[in-house]
């Protein structure tokens, strides 16, 4: 009897041990987008697949990067943050960039700007998941702390180097706005007339331009852009859940139009 | 010395494998178990949306599907293992109870077995005999008039529905529907009436968290609404979950820099906030008609750790977001919605630095 126990022992630690060196399926995204996709979004099924996915590829970034992104969603900046630095620091390529942007919008830029410089580094400078470059937002950073003579020179580094054709149209306004900032006024004038240029209905451009010469203390001229800003009021642009660096409202071009055109 | 095929070991191995075998088999369920009047109680996806849905399920192979208002769908229905087939679509059933069955396609639905507690008088009759009564349990009142539930608490007024009433074979449900200012929108839940009488209102409720019975004795004299309506609370116009949508700055009549520049101009740096620093985020809910409420404040470090800011400095922005008025509800084809908001605050030695 101790002898056949001994044999059957010896058997299932055989069998485990075979298993156990069995090797780990390669992660596959598309499979475990579908494993995710097959639950209820954010049902707890839906998170206990995505956890159980971190815990067997602990070094594969998406689960990371998925969980991140929905707390996030539900304005859990504690635990989202962490999961998206994570998929960040396991996948610089495809995360850096995004998680700069979630930074960029929490305030903290600092923390995105670091981000941004890994996109570039490795040549990723383009999100994927929210278009828009990561030359322009490391910009819009330096802009929003105030450091314009540094926001100017990567606004310059981004056109320069793609050309102006190929660098998204509102960098233009945001780089206009920089440089009205340190009083290159001049600058900045030429800056709103490249996108009118480019885009003859862009409301920001118009509105800018106005704001510039109502500056300089003529509103004749002034009204003459807040009422072609108000004319393609249908162009602000705008995002549905929140809203852009330098967002440009009705309000704020109704009210510079009673200013300088008179109610 | 026993032998490696000694027939009492091999008896107890083939015994234990069987075991193991039967354990890995899916529990099945019998049709039988369905038969009968369910009413839905709530859907994974959003638990506080209530399922105002009767389902019927008989032993000829027929079911129908009713939803509160309207008209009943009549489907066929069988249940081969665990996979429920109504018509054309196909669930999983994951459990039944005498009381309970949950079934999931995409997400888990709860439905809940009707009580055996036939109501004789019919719908007209019941609505006439709640129509401007008020009835008393041991933590709320609820005070009906011609149309609207009217719920009160210690705390005074807590919600104000319109109600209705409905009898599916011999059973009667009281659902509260729509809001204080249009009733016909969104199906409320359901609640079964047990007793109707002079001396008590019994209501069987049901939700995602739990089940209770509550007793209404009724009141002598009915509620002075003019009285009752001074201090009307803000509520959501939909049952459930406000949704996340719409951009603060277009909703604010002003737009979003007169809105930021509420808070820039009236905040005030005082000696016990000198050292915050943070993100504080003030949260609340714009409802369908315009109106702000259930504020409410969050705060992280510079390191996105928890971090409660000062009284001094979350009670100034609790009371310049509460102050701001002049909200256009978030609308969606031609519908508005109750939708939630956030403004963000970064502070640097107690000061806002930035409002994103």
């Amino acid at each position: 009897m101790k002898r056949i126990r001994i044999i059957y022992l010896l058997l299932m630690f055989f069998v485990f041990m075979v298993v156990a060196c069995f090797p780990q399926p390669e992660f596959d995204e598309e499979y475990a987008g579908k494993r995710l996709n097959a639950v209820g979004y954010k049902s707890p099924d839906w998170w206990a697949t995505l956890d159980s996915i971190i815990n067997e590829y602990p070094t594969e970034a998406w689960a990371n990067y998925r969980k991140g992104l929905a707390l996030i969603r539900d304005d859990n900046y504690i635990e989202g943050i962490s999961y998206l630095e994570k998929s960040a620091e396991l996948d610089p390529y495809r995360y850096a960039n995004y998680t700069g942007v979630v930074k960029l919008d929490l305030g903290d830029y600092e923390g995105a700007i670091e981000h941004f410089k890994t996109s570039i580094r490795l040549k990723n400078h383009i999100d994927i998941i929210v278009q828009g470059s990561a030359y322009e937002r490391m910009a819009l950073a330096y802009k929003e702390m105030e450091n314009y003579e540094k926001a100017i020179e990567t606004f310059d580094t981004y056109i320069n180097k793609f050309g102006e054709d190929d660098v998204y149209l509102y960098t233009f306004m945001h780089r206009g706005i920089a440089k009205v900032e340190t009083g290159d006024l001049e600058g900045a004038m030429a800056d709103f007339d490249t996108i009118i240029r480019k885009w003859d209905k862009c409301p920001e451009a118009y509105y800018q331009k106005g704001l510039l010469y109502h500056h300089k203390g003529d509103n004749v001229l002034a009204c003459k852009q807040f009422k072609k800003s108000l004319l393609y009021k249908n162009y602000i642009r705008s995002n549905p859940s929140s809203a852009y660096v330098d967002q440009l409202y009705l309000s704020d071009i109704e009210r510079m139009f009673d200013v300088c055109c008179g109610k | 010395m026993h032998r490696f095929y000694d027939i009492k070991n091999l008896i107890a191995w083939v015994f234990f494998l069987i075991c193991i075998f039967a354990q890995c088999l899916p529990t099945t369920h019998s049709e039988a178990q369905l038969y009968g009047l369910w009413l839905g109680v709530h859907i994974e996806s959003n638990p506080n949306f209530p399922l105002a849905a009767f389902n019927e399920y008989r032993a000829d192979g027929t079911m129908s599907f009713k939803q509160l208002g309207k008209d009943a769908k009549t489907y066929i229905w069988s249940l081969n293992q665990n996979i429920l087939t109504i018509d054309t679509m196909q669930t999983t059933l994951i459990a039944v109870s005498q009381d309970t069955f949950i079934n999931k396609g995409t997400y888990r639905l709860l439905l809940r077995r009707v009580k055996d507690a036939p109501i004789e008088k019919d719908e007209g009759e019941l609505r006439s005999f709640l129509k401007n009564t008020s009835w008393l349990s041991e933590d709320r009142k609820l005070h009906f008039d011609k149309e609207k539930i009217y719920t009160e608490s210690e705390k005074g007024l807590t919600e104000i529905r319109c109600w209705n009433i409905e009898k599916y074979n011999d059973y009667a449900f009281l659902y509260q529907t729509g809001y204080w200012a249009d009733c016909d929108r969104f199906k409320g839940r359901a609640m079964q009436i047990i007793k109707a009488d002079d001396e008590e209102l019994h209501l069987s409720v049901w939700n995602e968290a739990d089940k209770y019975e509550v007793v209404y004795t009724k009141e002598k004299e009915p509620a002075d609404f003019d009285n009752l309506l001074k201090n009307r609370p803000f509520q959501l116009c939909n049952t459930s979950n406000a949704i996340t949508a719409g951009d603060i700055g277009v909703m604010y009549k002003d737009g979003g820099t007169a809105l930021k520049n509420h808070f820039y101009d009236n905040y005030k740096i005082t000696k016990n906030i000198e050292n915050e620093n943070g993100l504080l985020i003030l949260k609340f809910i714009i409802n369908c008609e315009g109106e702000s409420g259930k504020f409410e404040v969050v705060g992280v470090n510079n390191a996105y750790e928890n971090h409660d800011f000062h009284t001094e400095l979350t009670n100034q922005i609790l009371q310049l977001g509460k102050s701001l008025e002049g909200w256009t509800p978030f609308e969606h084809e031609g519908e508005n919605y109750d939708s939630r908001k956030k403004i963000k605050f970064r502070i640097t030695n107690g000061q806002i630095k930035i409002i994103l």
